[in-house]
């Protein structure tokens, strides 16, 4: 038998109201409650490119930069698939505003170009292992403010949520 | 625009609307944001699954069973449009969100 119109559930404005009040408290909590990207991930990476610099730098063996360079490609796609695994519970996408997408695109950018600044600025200074202390000052950067980012987003994406 | 009797109770538009918020999230996350049983959870999950509202995904993190929800798109289309459906019947009634 098809649905009348009697069928249809009844809700008073009131209800109503305070349903959606629950419903954007409760979505604004879960999207709270961790932050949008775990700070692991970027240090991750970050250790990934110093490591290459550091292999990479005058003087370093053939066979132990290959190497090197192998193991730590090996670390980094273990990286991703952990990633992939764990970080599943992560805010939809159609609440995460492109403002958002830039604001963490650019402070992944200030990241490489203060590695790239310092690299050069030491490699002029002729300072031994310029690029391997550039990287690393790149990770220390990713590894300090990552977290505060990722907070900030999730904060934003929270508001939004409250706001309607 | 009408309220959808398969989200329309309470429990269950609970869990529509966390799963709303999230790409995937797992049953006790679910279960514990929810505030109710397994049993509970799992009856519910079945319902909107049968419905085609929910996908429910098993699978292991290392050696324990781990069960997934998220929401199909025809379920975020129906959460959609029963939120809609309420904020139609609150601004008819001159309601705001935004007091208590």
């Amino acid at each position: 038998m098809d649905a009348t119109p009697e069928d249809a559930p009844y809700i008073s404005p009131e209800a109503a109201a305070r349903s959606l009040r629950e419903i954007r408290s409760s979505q604004a909590g879960i999207v709270r409650a961790r932050p949008w990207f775990p700070t692991w991930y970027p240090t991750g990476v970050g250790v990934y490119v110093t490591g290459v610099q550091f292999l990479t730098e005058p003087g370093s063996s053939r066979p132990l930069a290959v190497t090197g360079i192998t193991l730590l490609t090996l670390g980094l796609a273990a990286l991703v698939f952990a990633l992939a695994r764990t970080n599943r519970q992560v805010p939809h996408r159609s609440l995460v505003r492109p403002g958002l997408v830039g604001a963490f695109v650019a402070w992944l950018l200030v990241g490489v170009a203060l590695c790239l600044v310092l690299a050069v600025a030491l490699t002029s200074a002729e300072v031994p292992y310029a690029r391997t202390c550039a990287g690393l000052a790149m990770t220390a950067y990713l590894a300090i403010t990552g977290w505060a980012v990722a907070r900030a987003i999730t904060r934003r994406i929270a508001a939004k949520i409250e706001q309607g | 625009m009408a309220l959808d009797p398969i989200i329309h109770a309470p429990a269950r538009l609970r869990i529509m609307s966390l799963l709303a918020a999230m790409e995937e999230s797992e049953f006790a996350f679910v279960r514990d944001a929810v505030e109710v049983s397994d049993s509970v959870l799992s009856k519910h999950a079945s319902a909107l699954e049968t419905a085609g509202y929910v996908v429910i995904r098993k699978g292991h993190v290392g050696k324990r069973p781990r069960t997934w929800l998220k929401l199909s798109d025809v379920g975020r289309e129906a959460y959609t449009a029963h939120v809609a459906a309420l904020q139609a019947i609150v601004a008819q009634s001159g309601l705001s969100l935004t007091g208590e």
